[in-house]
């Protein structure tokens, strides 16, 4: 996918008035033509126009809504925004039927990182239906409950917040870029492999045998050289740091969601947990006590943020990078060391003096 | 057949052998009880000598003359069981190259120096009547005729400057090594300007006849080598080394020049790298961008880098080498017969 860089100073404002471009029928028009070769009919056109209109005022909605209700609200946001792109990516309004998904809480739930939530329609439900495009390939429906602490552990912008939170392992590790002159690696700190306390399956993550040599582990970091081969396939937090996606195992089945649909199946959650369940959801708003409040604000605050900018990528096929400074990359490509200087020069030299049979 | 064929025939069958295997373990349990310092350590100056199962009989029949009084770094002695193997295994390479260099005939005596590739070290070792076992008697008499039909040989048979019985033979062996010098400083991506101008040349001057000829034997040695080298992996390493996806992190130059073709690649370290990568013989397998390489290259040169920064990791230049197993095959791919 091409990458856009684009300097910001309010991403999310610039991401809406690029999707809300979708919301005009002559551009809906436009986009198929030019992608499908076929004119969209009525129907699917303003399915598209009012799914792009009501997405932007649900999450509108959802900034200035409290905690009480603006899971929902951004849940209804992020599907109409996310079955607005699908119907552009495939010409066809969803067959959606549904959520797709039911919710259990645990008898022994502590936390309301244990509520689980577990995708059961292959066929109609929205949650597999949105997969389909946004992580194609990937079964969420394998029977199994994904909980809603594992979930907020997949998403890079949480990492501080989650690890504040909850023991458990997460399911993102941040690595370093460096550009050196003839090369590009990849380094991961001992403080953030650390968490995994020496258990991490390097083949859990997604393509990593296809994308890296065998670790090497250094005083301070663990090194990680790319292949001849490498393709990129992590993702992308919003400051712009690379994390390498570690897959979730579901019975025998590896499975990489992505974020789109890992932060919709936590915002189903959040939003049938305040619409159905306000027994449980309404003491933890009001009285949390262990912080876990505000890592549910945080993931909020960062589903508003990527999903729109998740679903324009979809869209134009092009990362677009709305960030106004990009961290987590150490470009050495044209800084010289003493060291590279003197090995320069003496080759230099060398292949004078043999050239021109120089006797020293 | 091909030099390059018979010769891995020979290692197929050589990892077949029971004797490998003995010879193998005598290394492992020498290794163990062995471990010292790199400078005190004999396996690593033996290795060092790029000499083979030789360079272990080198640096025994010589420790005189690096444990000096001004060296406080003292190698003790080959124990026998092991110098045992090591003479078993030398034995049988001694057999195959002198095969090799005996399908020249009696004239070319003159070069027996010259074309072996143990001449510049004091072993004391002398061949035995008879092969020792590691290698079959029939494979060595197919490859000494694949030998003789590879491109170096056959313009030695046909192009050698008249009166070749009356040269010297360390004189000849002292201009071959020079040559060789010469050409190995050049770098592998580059061949040195006298030596283009005599393989382009094609007058019949007695200065370019002697220039080709020496080059020839430079070839036929330099293929001696890398079968040594090949029959002594095939001891000592389970499976030929490859450089791959697997391990290769930068493919750096590759040019193509009058001696042949080098390039230099970057990779992740690995135990055969650190201890035997000059002079060991590797497949390089590789493709980025429907660029495709699938070669067995000579290394010439390792550049081993430790830094907790950028990892560790060895540059390796290396030759491309052709089916005669000959690293200076550019040499007859420029045509100088008129």
């Amino acid at each position: 996918m091409l990458e856009k860089r684009i300097i910001s100073e309010n991403p999310e404002g610039d991401i809406w008035k690029a999707l809300l471009r979708y919301s005009f029928p002559t551009n809906i028009e436009k986009f198929m033509l030019a992608k499908h070769g076929v004119a969209p009919s009525k129907d699917l056109i303003d399915s598209v126009s009012g799914s792009m209109t009501q997405a932007e005022a649900y999450f509108r909605a959802s900034k200035m809504a409290p905690l009480d209700i603006s899971p929902l609200l951004t849940y209804y946001g992020s599907i109409n925004l996310i079955a607005a792109s699908c119907s552009l990516a495939t010409n066809a309004i969803p067959n959606v039927k549904g959520h797709g998904a039911n919710l259990t809480i645990p008898a022994t739930m502590s936390k309301l990182g244990d509520v689980e939530i577990k995708p059961n329609n292959p066929t109609t439900g929205g949650i597999q239906i949105y997969a389909d495009t946004f992580c194609t390939g990937t079964n969420l429906c394998t029977g199994h409950n994904w909980t809603l602490e594992e979930i907020l552990g997949s998403i890079p912008d949480l990492k501080n917040e989650f690890e504040n939170c909850y023991t458990s392992f997460p399911f993102s590790i941040p690595v370093e870029i460096v550009k050196m002159r003839k090369k590009v690696f990849e380094r991961i700190s001992n403080e953030d492999f650390s968490r995994f306390s020496g258990t991490l399956n390097w083949n859990h993550i997604k393509n990593f045998k296809t994308n890296y040599l065998n670790p090497q582990t250094m005083t301070d970091h663990i090194l990680l050289n790319r292949k001849l081969s490498f393709t990129e396939s992590g993702f992308y937090s919003i400051s712009g740091r690379k994390y390498l996606e570690i897959g979730h195992l579901k019975g025998t089945s590896l499975i990489f969601a992505g974020q789109v649909m890992i932060s919709l199946m936590g915002l189903y959650g959040l939003s049938y947990l305040s619409r159905y369940v306000p027994e449980v959801w309404t003491p933890f708003v009001r009285s949390d006590d262990t912080g876990e409040r505000l890592l549910i604000e945080r993931f909020l605050s960062v589903s508003q943020r990527q999903i729109p900018n998740a679903v324009l990528n979809l869209i134009t096929n092009s990362h677009n990078k709305y960030v106004y400074e990009i961290d987590g990359i150490t470009d050495l490509a044209s800084v010289y060391s003493e060291s590279d200087i003197k090995a320069l020069v003496d080759e230099k030299v060398t292949e004078v003096i043999n050239a021109r049979n120089i006797k020293l | 057949m091909s030099f390059k064929e018979a010769v891995f025939n020979i290692t197929k069958e050589i990892k077949k052998n029971s004797i490998r295997n003995d010879i193998k373990k005598s290394l492992v349990d020498f290794r163990q009880t062995n471990n010292r310092e790199m400078f005190e350590n004999f396996e690593y100056v033996a290795r060092n000598q790029r000499a083979q199962f030789g360079g272990f009989l080198a640096v025994d029949d010589n420790r005189h003359l690096l444990n000096s009084d001004n060296n406080p770094f003292k190698i003790s002695a080959l124990p026998t069981d092991v110098r045992k193997w090591m003479e078993i295994g030398h034995n049988d390479i001694l057999h195959f190259n002198d095969a090799c260099v005996a399908t020249l005939g009696t004239k070319f005596e003159v070069c027996k120096f010259a074309l072996d590739p143990y001449k510049r070290f004091k072993i004391n070792f002398t061949k035995k009547p008879d092969l020792s076992g590691l290698i079959d008697n029939n494979l060595i008499v197919q490859a000494s005729l694949a030998f003789k039909e590879s491109k170096p040989v056959k313009r030695l048979l046909e192009k050698h400057p008249i009166g070749l019985e009356k040269l010297n033979p360390e004189q000849m062996f002292a201009a071959v090594n020079f040559l060789k010098n010469h050409l190995i400083a050049a770098g592998v991506n580059k061949t040195p300007d006298d030596i283009a101008q005599v393989i382009r040349d094609n007058r019949q001057t007695p200065e370019n006849n002697y220039g080709k000829f020496l080059l020839d034997l430079v070839s036929a040695l330099s293929m001696l080598e890398i079968a040594n080298q090949l029959f002594y992996q095939a001891v000592i390493h389970e499976t030929l080394l490859v450089l791959n996806e697997d391990n290769i992190i930068d493919v750096g130059a590759e040019s193509g020049h009058f001696l042949g073709k080098g390039i230099e690649i970057e990779c992740q370290m690995t135990s055969e790298l650190f201890f035997d990568a000059v002079s060991s013989v590797v497949l390089v397998d590789f493709e980025i961008q429907n660029f495709k390489r699938h070669n067995f290259c000579s290394i010439e040169s390792e550049s081993i880098s430790f830094s907790q920064e950028q990892g560790n990791s060895a540059k390796l230049k290396m030759r491309f080498l052709d089916d005669d197993l000959n690293p200076y095959f550019g040499i007859y791919s420029n045509s100088f017969d008129p």
